[in-house]
């Protein structure tokens, strides 16, 4: 009860803190919302009309009245409008999350899965197909950016080849390459954790115990020994999700899927910072439920430390 | 498979009989010699010990005997015969390597030196004893199988009850753990008995109530012994037979008496001398 | 040892030739000449429009490696100080520690940086900074862990007991012992710096396109792939072969070594 309740703390803090920080850094900008939203209507930046926006937006209210009252919408359900085109943000957002969140969730979940078994393999069978496998994804997944492979498979598959268009259409080949190069570089990293945590275990009084009482070696390991291997695996996914959302960016950003990425870096692009305030609470949102839904997992393995 | 007619001196028939076995472990494509030229037999109902300092190559003759050498790091040649219930002697080496492990497993069972870390701590006690029930008697239902376990707990000496098979190892006692290692040990039909320094990671008072308990547990069964250890003073307590490496060598072997008291070799006298000096020379023909 | 040393000295005549080589004018575009193939005027031909990519190339590793400095200098002094002093001081410092800990790698910081290079413009010293506070938290937790586990030895609590400064405890007796894990850490850390910055640059956020990096110049040669590969191979090359080095340079065989299971 009480880790509970210190996890929820730690997350309000979290939660606090960079809301803070956004909203300070997007107040310190040289142009207010005001000056945007008269741009955007092509008004003309008069006193008179300065004043009355001011005004309108709240903005002449205190800073942490401004500030509660934006977090209270936020948790309300209303998140604003664009500065730009008056759109509905939740509404933006709600369009634009089914895209990068299937290629951040599918990718690291076929990642993960894969990390497995061939981390498995690679702990099972030293210095064979498996374990070069591994060592060499993990350089490669180092070494070589995501965008540069986002770049020749463009060209080779709709330049060269033809098969596939990325650009036109409903884009589902972009999508499905971008899960497949998450998923890639994840295993690059992860299947590496998996290969050590099983050797771990392999060496272990217990697992060769068990073979010397007539276990089969594999199912010793697969069956008996996989709980610390998986827990393991859960952890580094947890560190490894915030890495998922940068590498989601550059993807996004490659392959023009109109993901929340795209918004933000169009948003950006335009000085929305409606658009970007709101994208900080929605990104620290969802590591929260990440991390949430993956300690819950960790729990239900219920890998115990040592004996 | 070799059949094998040879009878012992004593006319004892051989439990367990390893032929001119050499090991060597492969490091950086080399081949370094870890045992050359072992050779020892066992008969039914004896009690052996392998005794010499560490690296002389004791617990690697019983990873060899036990088929846990690992195939792709080392290189084993000789036999290991092994006896039938029909008579015949069964080499463990003529079998293929992946079906050695279930053929040793029905031939002897193991305690090993770090028996108090030898359970899984992610599975409750009940998943792993009761799968190890189920390996050597499958399809046994789970009124029976219950049955069997609290039999086997009050055998061994393993308090709690039910409630007990409900935990897991870290929330049991050392001495607990141990004895539930060695009851799962001996849940195979095995006649022969390895015991790698059991008694290692213990304390004194431990030590001495766990090689009594071994030896109560041979007593009843008539199973051979063949006792893995250092300590000099624990195997001529527990042992008829002795057997002394050294480096990869066997130096001696011969009765305990004969090796105790009219040593041919240096090193064996050496090595008892060592022994005296620290236990006393009545503590040991207790 | 021997190809370690190699690397490095491979890696020192790389840093001396980008810094000392004289190079042209980056922002000297020349509409006549372009597309043209490598020469003695133009080492690696001329882009687009007629600039000279060899002198691009060398601009942009000038900025790639001091990225580098910033952020693995930043993270790693940072972060190892701060998770040796959570694991050995314990208490609330630790879980103040842990929560900064928590909080940078919960915001991913190729996006903070997207964030900040659009709002103050894209500089390569803000970048080091920003990769260097972001990737601070791995260095804590495992500098901590490292540390956790190192009190437990008993020359450390030997030391503590007869009141030896917590200062030289820390720096002399328990980083010596966790330094090897921290360097490996570091190295793949830094190729992971060169990963995300050249991402940085090839999104382009504030970018200044006459002063481009390694990975501004692949976006803006990515139509090129077939028509002129030669200027989309040196960027890509030059990104991998420095992130390959930052990895193998302070890679330590040591550390992996396994012992042999009975599975081997």
């Amino acid at each position: 009860m009480k880790r509970i309740a210190i996890y929820l703390i730690k997350w309000a803090i979290i939660f606090l803190v960079a809301s803070i920080l956004v909203f300070t850094v997007v107040r310190m900008m040289p142009s207010t919302p005001v000056d945007k939203w008269l741009d955007a209507y092509h008004l003309p930046h008069t006193e008179e009309n300065v004043a009355f926006m001011t005004q309108k937006m709240g903005l002449d209210k205190p800073l942490y009245a401004q500030y509660v009252q934006w977090i209270g919408n936020f948790l309300h359900g209303d998140w604003g409008v664009s500065l730009v085109s008056g759109e509905d943000i939740r509404q933006r957002f709600l369009d634009k999350m089914p895209y990068s969140f299937s290629i951040g969730i599918l990718g690291l979940l076929i990642g993960a899965a894969s990390s497995f078994f061939l981390g498995y393999r690679a702990a099972l069978h030293r210095n064979r197909f498996c374990d070069r496998l591994t060592t060499f994804l993990t350089i490669f997944s180092q070494s070589v950016p995501m965008f540069v492979l986002s770049i020749l498979i463009i060209n080779a598959f709709s330049v060269r080849l033809r098969i596939a268009s990325f650009f036109t259409g409903d884009g589902k080949y972009a999508i499905v390459a971008s899960i497949l190069l998450t998923a890639l570089y994840a295993t690059g990293g992860l299947s590496r954790v998996v290969r050590s945590a099983f050797r771990d275990e392999m060496s272990k009084s217990y697992v060769k115990f068990m073979v010397s009482r007539g276990f089969s070696r594999e199912t010793v390991l697969l069956r008996h020994a996989y709980k610390p291997p998986l827990a393991s695996l859960v952890s580094a996914v947890i560190t490894r999700f915030a890495g998922v959302f940068g590498g989601s960016t550059v993807l996004e950003f490659a392959f023009a899927i109109p993901g929340l990425s795209t918004m933000l870096v169009s948003a950006m692009d335009s000085r929305d910072y409606a658009i970007l305030q709101t994208y900080i609470l929605v990104v620290i949102i969802w590591m929260f439920l990440v991390h949430l839904v993956l300690n819950l997992v960790l729990h239900l393995i219920g890998a115990r430390r040592d004996a | 498979m070799t059949e094998n007619a040879d009878i012992l001196k004593d006319g004892k028939m051989p439990a367990l009989e390893v032929d001119d076995l050499c090991v060597w472990v492969l490091k950086e494509g080399k081949e370094i010699p870890i045992l050359s030229h072992i050779s020892f037999s066992i008969g039914e109902g004896e009690r052996w010990a392998i005794a010499g300092e560490s690296g002389a190559g004791k617990s690697m003759t019983m990873n060899a005997i036990t088929a846990l050498l690992p195939e792709g790091s080392t290189r084993i040649s000789g036999r290991i015969l092994f006896r039938q219930k029909d008579g015949s002697m069964v080499d463990l080496l003529s079998i293929p390597y992946k079906e050695r492990q279930a053929f040793v497993a029905d031939q002897v069972a193991v305690i090993f030196q770090d028996s108090i870390n030898a359970l899984n701590p992610n599975e409750r006690v009940f998943k792993q004893w009761s799968e190890t029930v189920l390996l050597h008697q499958p399809g046994l239902s789970r009124e029976k199988l219950m049955q069997h376990l609290l039999k086997r707990m009050e055998i061994f000496g393993v308090r709690g009850g039910e409630e007990t098979l409900r935990h897991f190892p870290d929330q049991l006692s050392g001495g607990m753990r141990q004895r539930i290692a060695i009851a799962m040990a001996l849940e195979s039909p095995a006649r022969i008995l390895i015991a790698d320094e059991p008694t290692t990671s213990l304390d004194a008072i431990t030590q001495r109530s766990t090689v009594d308990f071994i030896r109560t547990l041979l007593d009843g069964s008539g199973r051979t012994l063949l006792y893995i250890s250092h300590n000099l003073g624990i195997l001529q307590y527990m042992c008829d037979h002795i057997m002394i490496l050294k480096n990869g060598l066997m130096v001696e072997q011969g009765t305990t008496e004969e090796l105790f008291y009219h040593g041919k070799e240096p090193y064996t006298r050496e090595l008892v001398r060592g022994t005296l000096a620290i236990m006393g020379d009545s503590n040991l023909r207790d | 040892m021997k190809k370690k040393l190699i690397l490095w000295a491979f890696f020192a005549v790389f840093v001396l030739f980008l810094f000392l080589v004289p190079h042209q004018n980056i922002k000297l575009t020349d509409i006549l000449n372009t597309y043209q193939g490598c020469s003695r005027e133009h080492l690696l031909g001329t882009d687009n429009l007629g600039r000279d990519l060899f002198a691009l190339m060398v601009t942009g590793g000038q900025r790639t490696l001091l990225v580098v400095f910033i952020a693995t200098l930043i993270s790693f002094i940072g972060g190892s100080l701060l998770g040796m002093i959570a694991a050995y001081e314990g208490g609330l410092l630790r879980s103040l520690i842990q929560f900064i800990a928590d909080f940078v790698t919960v915001v991913p910081s190729l996006v903070m940086a997207l964030i900040f290079s659009a709002l103050f413009g894209f500089s390569a010293p803000m970048a080091g900074v920003i990769f260097g506070i972001g990737n601070i938290g791995q260095y804590i937790n495992l500098a901590e862990g490292l540390t956790s586990g190192m009190k437990e030895r008993d020359f450390i609590s030997a030391e503590t007991s007869i009141g030896l400064p917590r200062a030289s405890i820390l720096f002399l007796h328990i980083f010596p012992n966790i330094m090897r894990q921290l360097f490996v850490y570091m190295g793949n850390n830094a190729s992971s710096v060169v990963l995300q910055y050249a991402g940085l640059a090839f999104i382009g956020l504030g970018t200044d396109v006459t002063n481009p990096d390694w990975g501004t110049l692949l976006y803006q040669y990515r139509v090129y792939v077939l028509t002129y590969p030669r200027l989309v191979i040196c960027p890509i090359a030059a990104i991998c072969l420095l992130a390959l080095f930052f990895h193998f340079a302070f890679d330590d065989a040591r550390i992996k070594e396994t012992e042999l299971t009975i599975y081997d």
